[in-house]
C-alpha cells in the first residue's frame, strides 16, 4: 500500500512537469533551410509574416494515411516518421516554422495511421525497409488555410477519406548499399581522391575515386577563425545540392561536375564543421544519396554517409 | 701369376670403387632432382598479421593508402583478456564469477567485443595448397583462444552489424579450434577449402591470459616446413589500458545542511585509482586525452566496481575498436547514491566541489596534449562548473547531460512555465543558473535525447526536492531579505543560517528553469551543435545509457559521432559483403 501511494505521487508529480519536445536543433533548421521546404514569402513584411506564421501553427491537424498491399489488403506493423512545423522560429527568419519530430507511428492491423496534432504542416515520411511506394517515399501536406494551395492532394480528414498508399516488397532493383567511409583524411594543397564503397577510411587513386576533394584554408591555428574553401569534383558524372525534401528518386537532371563552398573567417555563421547534402550520380550512371561532413579543424577530414544504388536506378533508400 | 692376380685385384677393388662412386653420384643426382624440382615448382608465402594500428583494416603488404600492418617486439598488437563476464541478465558485472575466456563458447552477442582478427595470408606459385597444413604455436607467458571466422568472413563485420554478429556467435558455439600458447599449438589442414578469395584463413580469437605472446605460424607439406612468419601481441587486463583518478572526499566532511554554523571549506584531494590494475602506456598512445566524467552511480564500492565495469570500460572498449588511440581517463567523482535513488541534490553539491581538481588535473597536463572532455548525464555538473571556473580544452561533449539548459542558453524561449513560477534567481550573476557557463574558449557540443525517461525524474526534482526541506531543515529563498541573506537554511523552527556557499545554493534551493541540457533540442548560446539521439541512426528512445547497454553492434554510429566531434579519425561502418 505504501509503495502504491509513493508510486501514484510520482506518477501525479511527473504528470505535472513539461515533458521535453522532441524538437528541431539549431543545425535542423539550417538543414531545412537549404531544402526550401515552405515559401518564402517576399510579399508580407517581417512583422506581418510573424503574425500570420503564428495563426498558421495552430492549424488542427488530423490525418489518416491507409497501407495497403497490391490486392488491396492491409498493411500491418509499416513504420513512419512525421516532422511537424508547429512552432515560430526564433529568432524569426526563413524558413519561419520550427517543427518537432513525432516518431514511433506504426500502421495498426487496418494498416491504418492517424495523425492528430496541431501544426502548419506535416511531413510524412515511410521508414520500412521491407516495403516501398513506387510513387515516393515522402510527402507533404499543408494544414494551414494559407498553405493549403500548395497541397497536391486533397487532405484526408477522415477514415473514410484516408490517403492510401500501395506497397510492394521492394523489388532487386531498388535495393541500395549503405555508404560509410569512416574519416579520411585530406591532403594539403593537392587533390583527395575517395571512393564510396571500400574506401574503408582512406584515399584512392585517381582511377578508382567516385570524387575528388580540394580543400584549401588559411590557417592551422586551431585557436583562430580563418577562411577555408572546399572543391568536390565528380569526373563523368555529378554532384546535385538536395534543396527539397529528399526522396527515394533522385533527379535524373541538374548535376554539376563539381561543387564550391568557400567559408569567410568573417562569416556570422563561420563554422569549421560543415555538413553537405548532395545528390550523386556517378560516370557509370548510379545515383546516390550523400552526407559528406567536413572538418577542417587540425588535420582536416571528410566522412560520407548515405546510400547508392549499384543497380543503375535512381532510386535511393533513405531508411538505411 | 701373383703380379697378375695383384693386379686384377687392383683393378677390380678400383671398379668396385668406381662403381660405389658412380652410384653414389647417380643417387645424389636423382635425390636433387625432385628437390630441385620443388623449389623451382613451387614457391610458398606466408603473412600473418592483426590490426596493429586500429584503423579497422588488416593491411598485411604495402599499399599505396592504406598504411601497412607490421608488428615487432617493440610495437605488438595490443589488446585485453576476455575476463569479464558478457553473457550476465545485468550485462556485465565486476567482480565476477565466470569469466568469458574460462571456456571456449562466446557469452552472447555483447562479448564480441572482447575478440579481435588474425588473418593469415598464404601463396603458392601454382595456387596449390594440397597436402599442406598450418601449425599455429607461441612462445610467452599469455594465451589466445582461436576460432576459424565464419564463413571466412576477413572483416569486422560481426561488430558492427547485428545479421553477421549472430552467424557468427552462432557459428563459434560449434567450437574454437584450441588454444595457443607455450604449450599448446593449433594446426589446421584443408587450407584450399578454408582460403578466400585473396588466400587469407581468417580467424578471430579472444586473449585468455595476459602478457607477452610471439605467435608464429608455420606452412608445412608432408610435415616439412615452407614457410613462416610471426605476429607480436601484448594482452593485458582492460583496466591497465586506462587510467583512473578518483576525488576523495573526506568522511568526517558532512553534508552542508547539517551544519548549523557555516560548514567548514571543502578541500579535496585527487588520486590515482588503481582498483589492482597499474595503468600501463601502450606504445601507440598518441597526444590526445579524453577525459570522461561519469554521471550519477552508486557510491558503494561493490556498485561503483560494477558500474564502472558496465559503463565506462565498455565506453573505453567501443571507442577503441573505432579507432581511439590516445589516453582515456575516468574521473571518478563522489556521488551519493543508495540504491532507493537518494541522493541527488547532495550529488550536485559534491560535483560542484569536485570541479576544482578537474580543473587541476587538466591544467596539470603537458601543453603537447589535445585535451578533451566529456560527460554523462550528471557528470555535466562536474563538467560545467570546470568550464565556469576557466576550464580550457578543445572539445567538450555533454552526453544526456542533467544540467540546466540555461546554464548554456540564456533565451526565454527555452523556459518552463512550471518550473519557472519559482522565486528563486534566474540569472547567474544573481546566483542562478542561467548563463552560468559564462566565457569559455572550450567548443560544446550536447548530445540530447527528450526520448529518455530520466527527465521526467529530473524535472519533477526541480519542482519538488528544491529547496530541500527534510529531517527538520528547510532550505529557502526569500527575495524580501536583503542581498546576501536571501538564502538561509532552518533548523527546526528556531534556528537558522544563511548560505553563503554558491554550490550549496546552487544543489539545494536554486531550482532550474528550463529542461535539462541533455532534453533540450532547442539549445544554441554557448552550445556549438547538438545531436538528436533520439533519431536514426541512434535511436535510443527512453534509454539513458543506451549507448552501453546496448549491443556493440547496435551502437558503434554513437562513437564514430563522439570521434567526429572531438576532430579525431575514426573507422568506417561500412559492412563489407
Amino acid at each position: 500500500m505504501k509503495y502504491l501511494v509513493v508510486i501514484c505521487v510520482c506518477l501525479l508529480l511527473f504528470a505535472c512537469v513539461t515533458r521535453p519536445t522532441n524538437s528541431r536543433t539549431a543545425r535542423d533548421v539550417e538543414i531545412v533551410k537549404n531544402m526550401e521546404l515552405v515559401p518564402r514569402f517576399p510579399e508580407f513584411e517581417y512583422d506581418t509574416l510573424e503574425q500570420l506564421v503564428e495563426q498558421d501553427v495552430t492549424s488542427d491537424i488530423h490525418t489518416f494515411i491507409r497501407f495497403v498491399d497490391a490486392r488491396g489488403h492491409a498493411l500491418r506493423d509499416v513504420p513512419m516518421d512525421f516532422v511537424v512545423l508547429d512552432t515560430v522560429l526564433e529568432p524569426f527568419d526563413y524558413p519561419y516554422y520550427g517543427f518537432t519530430h513525432l516518431r514511433n507511428y506504426r500502421s495498426d492491423k487496418r494498416g491504418v495511421i492517424e495523425v492528430k496534432t496541431r501544426g502548419a504542416a506535416l511531413i510524412g515520411a515511410i521508414a520500412s525497409k521491407a516495403y516501398w511506394h513506387e510513387g515516393g517515399s515522402t510527402g507533404i501536406l499543408y494544414f494551414a488555410d494559407r498553405l493549403k494551395y500548395l497541397n497536391t492532394v486533397a487532405l484526408p480528414s477522415s477514415l473514410e477519406e484516408a490517403f492510401v498508399i500501395e506497397l510492394q516488397e521492394k523489388p532487386e532493383h531498388a535495393k541500395n548499399s549503405k555508404i560509410n567511409t569512416g574519416s579520411i583524411f585530406l591532403n594539403q594543397a593537392a587533390p583527395t581522391y575517395v571512393q564510396l564503397l571500400g574506401s574503408m577510411g582512406y584515399a584512392t587513386s585517381p582511377d578508382n575515386a567516385d570524387l575528388a576533394f580540394y580543400l584549401t584554408k588559411a590557417t592551422d591555428d586551431k585557436r583562430a577563425r580563418y577562411d577555408w574553401q572546399l572543391t568536390i569534383q565528380v569526373d563523368g558524372g555529378g554532384l546535385k545540392p538536395v534543396v527539397q525534401l529528399p526522396d527515394q528518386y533522385a533527379p535524373l537532371q541538374g548535376y554539376a561536375s563539381s561543387y564550391e563552398l568557400k567559408i569567410s573567417k568573417d562569416d556570422a555563421l563561420w563554422s569549421h564543421r560543415k555538413s553537405l547534402f548532395f545528390y550523386y550520380r556517378s560516370d557509370e550512371g548510379n545515383y546516390a544519396y550523400l552526407e559528406i561532413k567536413v572538418r577542417t579543424k587540425d588535420r582536416a577530414f571528410i566522412s560520407i554517409d548515405g546510400t547508392i544504388n549499384l543497380h543503375g536506378e535512381n532510386i535511393l533508400d533513405l531508411t538505411l | 701369376m701373383t703380379l697378375f692376380f695383384i693386379r686384377i685385384s687392383i683393378q677390380l677393388r678400383f671398379r668396385r670403387l668406381a662403381l660405389k662412386l658412380w652410384c653414389f653420384i647417380v643417387c645424389c643426382f636423382f635425390l636433387a632432382v625432385p628437390t630441385k624440382a620443388l623449389a623451382e615448382d613451387v614457391k610458398y608465402t606466408l603473412s600473418l598479421g592483426a590490426d596493429v594500428n586500429g584503423d579497422g583494416v588488416i593491411q598485411l603488404h604495402a599499399h599505396d593508402f592504406i598504411p601497412q600492418d607490421r608488428s615487432a617486439i617493440d610495437q605488438p598488437f595490443v589488446f585485453w583478456i576476455n575476463d569479464d563476464q558478457d553473457d550476465l541478465e545485468l550485462y556485465e558485472s565486476w567482480p565476477h564469477q565466470h569469466p568469458d575466456n574460462e571456456d571456449e563458447l562466446p557469452g552472447s552477442l555483447r562479448d564480441l567485443e572482447d575478440f579481435s582478427r588474425i588473418h593469415i595470408e598464404l601463396g603458392s606459385e601454382n595456387t596449390q595448397l594440397s597436402a599442406t597444413s598450418l601449425r599455429l604455436y607461441a612462445s610467452g607467458e599469455a594465451q589466445i583462444r582461436l576460432w576459424l571466422s565464419e564463413g571466412n568472413d576477413c572483416s569486422r563485420n560481426y561488430l558492427i552489424d547485428d545479421a553477421h554478429a549472430k552467424k557468427q556467435f552462432k557459428f563459434m558455439q560449434k567450437g574454437a579450434l584450441g588454444v595457443v600458447d607455450a604449450k599448446h599449438s593449433v594446426n589446421i589442414d584443408a587450407l584450399d577449402s578454408k582460403l578466400d578469395k585473396h588466400g587469407r584463413i581468417c580467424l578471430v580469437f579472444e586473449a585468455v591470459k595476459s602478457g607477452r605472446l610471439t605467435l608464429r605460424a608455420e606452412l608445412l607439406q608432408q610435415e616439412r616446413l615452407v614457410s613462416s612468419n610471426e605476429l607480436y601481441l601484448d594482452l593485458y587486463p582492460v583496466k591497465s589500458l586506462y587510467e583512473r583518478v578518483q576525488v576523495v572526499w573526506p568522511k568526517q566532511l558532512k553534508h552542508p545542511y547539517k551544519y548549523k554554523l557555516l560548514p567548514p571549506e571543502v578541500n579535496l584531494t585527487l588520486q590515482p585509482e588503481t582498483l589492482g590494475f597499474d595503468f600501463h602506456k601502450p606504445w601507440y598512445e598518441d597526444n590526445n586525452v579524453l577525459i570522461w566524467v561519469h554521471g550519477w552511480i552508486p557510491h558503494d564500492e561493490e556498485n561503483y566496481q560494477r558500474t564502472l565495469v558496465f559503463s565506462f570500460e565498455t565506453m573505453f572498449k567501443r571507442l577503441w575498436h573505432q579507432g581511439y588511440r590516445g589516453r582515456l581517463v575516468h574521473f571518478h567523482w563522489p556521488t551519493r547514491k543508495r540504491a532507493n535513488a537518494l541522493g541527488l541534490l547532495s550529488s550536485e553539491f559534491r560535483g560542484l566541489k569536485s570541479a576544482a581538481l578537474l580543473l587541476d588535473y587538466v591544467n596539470a597536463l603537458p601543453d603537447s596534449k589535445n585535451v578533451k572532455l566529456t560527460c554523462h548525464s550528471l557528470g555535466g555538473i562536474v563538467l560545467m562548473e570546470a568550464l565556469h571556473q576557466g576550464l580550457e580544452a578543445d572539445e567538450v561533449i555533454f552526453q544526456v547531460s542533467a544540467v540546466p539548459a540555461e546554464a548554456f542558453d540564456t533565451r526565454d524561449e527555452l523556459l518552463v512555465t512550471e518550473l519557472n513560477k519559482t522565486v528563486t534567481p534566474r540569472d547567474a550573476s544573481d546566483g542562478g543558473w542561467s548563463g552560468y557557463i559564462g566565457k569559455s574558449n572550450a567548443e560544446i557540443y550536447s548530445l540530447f535525447n527528450p526520448e529518455d525517461v530520466t527527465w521526467l525524474g529530473w524535472n519533477a526534482a526541480q519542482v519538488s526536492m528544491k529547496p530541500l526541506k527534510n529531517f527538520g531543515r528547510k532550505y529557502s529563498y526569500d527575495v524580501h531579505r536583503n542581498s546576501g541573506d536571501q538564502a538561509r537554511l532552518r533548523y527546526w523552527w528556531w534556528f537558522s543560517r544563511p548560505v553563503d556557499d554558491e554550490h550549496e545554493a546552487l544543489a539545494y534551493i536554486i531550482n532550474s528553469k528550463t529542461q535539462a541540457l541533455g532534453a533540450e533540442a532547442r539549445v544554441e548560446g554557448d552550445v556549438l551543435e547538438a545531436y538528436n539521439l533520439a533519431l536514426p541512426p541512434y535511436e535510443y528512445g527512453a534509454d539513458h545509457v543506451a549507448m552501453w547497454r546496448w549491443n556493440p553492434q547496435d551502437v558503434m554510429p554513437y562513437f564514430s559521432l563522439m570521434l567526429d566531434i572531438f576532430n579525431l579519425r575514426y573507422n568506417a561502418l561500412e559492412v563489407l559483403e
